[in-house]
């Protein structure tokens, strides 16, 4: 324990009650636990109950990171300050290796502590990985059950025919054999 | 202790995408294409009515030639009918189209559109985005309360004129942006509360408020802060009226696109017709399109003159169509003026063309006179302020950096290498920089210098850095 130090501590417990001890500044990058903090009705150690504790170690990264940025940037030419390009490609790479169920957990985390930037970043990859897949391969990269009938299936995909549809192109060309 | 929280994420449950809230779920939806948006809805029963409710629809329509298959056309459209079908109790906050037809197949199209904007009208959108390249020629917009941002881009093919009819029940409208429309300049009083205004190849537009009596619409825009004038190929100018309209409405971001014209001289008018015109300006953007002029520097520094309050600067040059000689720097004694509050600029130069028609000085010359121009505003100009250079360069043009070696390390300046391609030789002048001030932007495709040459560039520059100074922070 630390109390004299000159950095106020904040203590979160996670689900499945790891105990982090972090920075105020960090953690009220989640605006959450900064409503929380600054209503003073938080308790000795925060419990975020739907928040595993190797899911909040990433959401605590993302949180120091911000802090790092921001830290400096009141003032101009601070080296620590990213271009949009630099940025993109950072979460690129905290996103990277992160698989889907990981991935559900931190939107859901992220969500819960309301940190806009790490919820976008988690949607970008979302979006990624669901675009252009066809729903089987939806249902396989997040272990969803097909819970239709084969015929409520084909009801569907007959009321909106279109978008299940090849383009006609191809139909055009495989017919033309 | 923070140390320990260091470890990798190890797999987890299973049950993922069900645990999501919905309105997570709806908002990654809203970022699909509308095909892919309407397959999720197999996916379980959980996902089979989500899309009938995302905050945002996006549709695509592309009529092209070689889809010339009527039939075909007329299904892509009926789609978009039946989407709205669904949607009819939902409210939509963001509505985008871009509809293109080129071959002029679809006939339905201006009949079906008018229905579609009627129901979005009816939705309470906030975001309405189009982009027409279509037989529709005028456009009445219903009433919508809601609406912060309007953005029209037409394409219109030939010199078909297309007009927008009416922008009064836009009453929240914070944010229009305008390309390619006419409209009667009027309609503007009824914006409030309007802060930017963009109007991008409006020609009819531009030369009215440039020219016509109509000034007195931009009085009542008190709250607009952000013009955009781009009016490539427009030739007239009135110069007096657009500083009046800068002071009048306290414009602080003011894009401005000049072309076929002698720039000096147009400063000159400016000057002439008022004292400081861009007395409240903190944000000038000048891209010169194939601009004729050579002493775009004393020009410039005319301009700037004029901005006392200017915080960030954008240049970007384009000279493709450039012919003349080669002095661009001012002879005379410039005159003197500050700017306390400068701290970014960004210079474009964009030679792609003229690098096969011209021999390595003339190339050169406008980056350095560019550079120039930097040095002196801050040598002369610049109290304490740092600069923060972005000297974005497009591939193929300088030989050499834009700055010296002293010069950037005098300034404080950060150097972006955007598309720029360097040889090996050309970081030999600004070895003594800060390693990490130097970033390399997009496509570094030299064959002589790629991302590995840079790599050595920057682990030399920090060599020497590291020796120079005793505070290393990486």
């Amino acid at each position: 324990m630390s109390e004299s130090t000159e950095k106020k501590m904040v203590r979160l417990r996670s689900s499945d009650g790891e105990v982090f001890e972090v920075e105020e500044s960090v953690a009220k990058v989640a605006k959450t636990l900064q409503d929380m903090l600054e209503e003073d009705c938080a308790d000795a150690v925060i419990p975020i109950t739907c928040v595993r504790a190797p899911i909040l170690t990433k959401v605590i990264d993302y949180c120091k990171d911000q802090v790092m940025i921001s830290s400096s940037s009141s003032t101009t030419n601070n080296p620590n300050e990213r271009t949009e390009q630099e940025r993109k490609a950072w979460g690129q790479k905290f996103m990277e290796g992160v698989d889907s169920s990981t991935l559900c957990e931190l939107l859901v985390a992220s969500n819960f502590l309301n940190i806009e930037g790490l919820l976008n970043l988690g949607v970008d990859k979302m979006v990624s990985m669901i675009q252009g897949k066809y729903p089987q391969e939806i249902r396989d990269m997040f272990n969803v059950v097909n819970d239709f009938t084969p015929e409520e299936e084909e009801e569907i995909r007959n009321q909106n025919a279109w978008a299940f549809e090849r383009d006609p192109y191809y139909k055009k060309r495989s017919s033309s054999k | 202790m923070e140390e320990k929280l260091k470890c990798v994420v190890p797999n987890s449950r299973e049950d993922g995408i069900r645990e999501l809230p919905e309105t997570v779920l709806l908002h990654i939806l809203s970022y699909l294409p509308i095909k892919d948006l309407i397959r999720t809805s197999i996916v379980a029963k959980q996902w089979r009515n989500l899309w009938k409710s995302v905050p945002s629809l996006k549709f695509n329509i592309s009529l092209c030639t070689r889809e010339s298959n009527k039939q075909y056309s007329e299904k892509k459209l009926d789609f978009v009918d039946k989407v709205f079908k669904c949607r009819d109790s939902f409210a939509l906050p963001e509505f985008h189209l871009s509809y293109s037809d080129t071959g002029k197949v679809g006939t339905s199209f201006p009949r079906r559109f008018k229905v579609w904007i009627e129901v979005v009208a009816r939705l309470k959108p906030r975001l309405v985005d189009l982009y027409l390249r279509s037989p529709l020629r005028s456009l009445q917009l219903p009433t919508m309360e809601a609406l912060e941002m309007l953005k029209l881009r037409v394409h219109n093919i030939g010199y078909e004129t297309f007009n927008l009819k009416s922008l009064s029940g836009l009453h929240s409208l914070k944010i229009l942006k305008l390309e390619g429309v006419d409209f009667c300049l009027g309609e503007l009083s009824d914006l409030p509360i309007l802060e930017e205004l963009h109007l991008r190849y409006c020609h009819f537009v531009a030369s009215f408020i440039l020219e016509g009596p109509n000034i007195f619409v931009f009085d009542k825009l008190s709250s607009l802060s952000n013009l955009v004038l781009d009016n490539r190929f427009s030739r007239s100018f009135g110069v007096d009226k657009l500083s009046k309209i800068i002071a009048g409405c306290s414009v602080n971001t003011f894009f401005w696109s000049c072309t076929y014209i002698v720039w000096s001289a147009l400063v000159e008018e400016l000057h002439a017709s008022v004292a400081t015109p861009f007395a409240n300006l903190k944000s000038l953007f000048l891209p010169f399109y194939c601009c004729y002029c050579d002493d775009y520097v004393e020009s410039v520094i005319y301009l700037l003159q004029s901005c006392p309050k200017l915080e960030k600067l954008v240049i970007k040059f384009e000279a493709r169509r450039h012919h003349g000689k080669n002095e661009c720097f001012p002879t005379k004694d410039p005159p003197k003026f500050a700017l306390p509050s400068l701290w970014e600029i960004e210079v474009a130069h964009d030679g792609k063309d003229e690098i096969q028609c011209c021999d390595g000085y003339h190339d050169n010359f406008r980056i350095w006179g560019t550079a120039d121009c930097l040095h002196y505003i801050r040598s002369d100009h610049l109290s304490e302020s740092p600069i923060r250079l972005r000297s974005a360069i497009t591939k193929g043009c300088p030989r050499r950096p834009p700055l010296s070696r002293r010069r950037c390390r005098d300034a404080g300046l950060s150097l972006v290498f955007e598309g720029y391609v360097p040889t090996a030789g050309s970081f030999s002048e600004i070895s003594a920089l800060d390693p990490e001030m130097c970033v390399m932007g997009s496509s570094p495709t030299s064959e002589k210098f790629g991302i590995e040459e840079f790599k050595l560039f920057k682990d030399n520059c920090k060599a020497n850095w590291s020796r120079k100074t005793k505070t290393n922070n990486y």
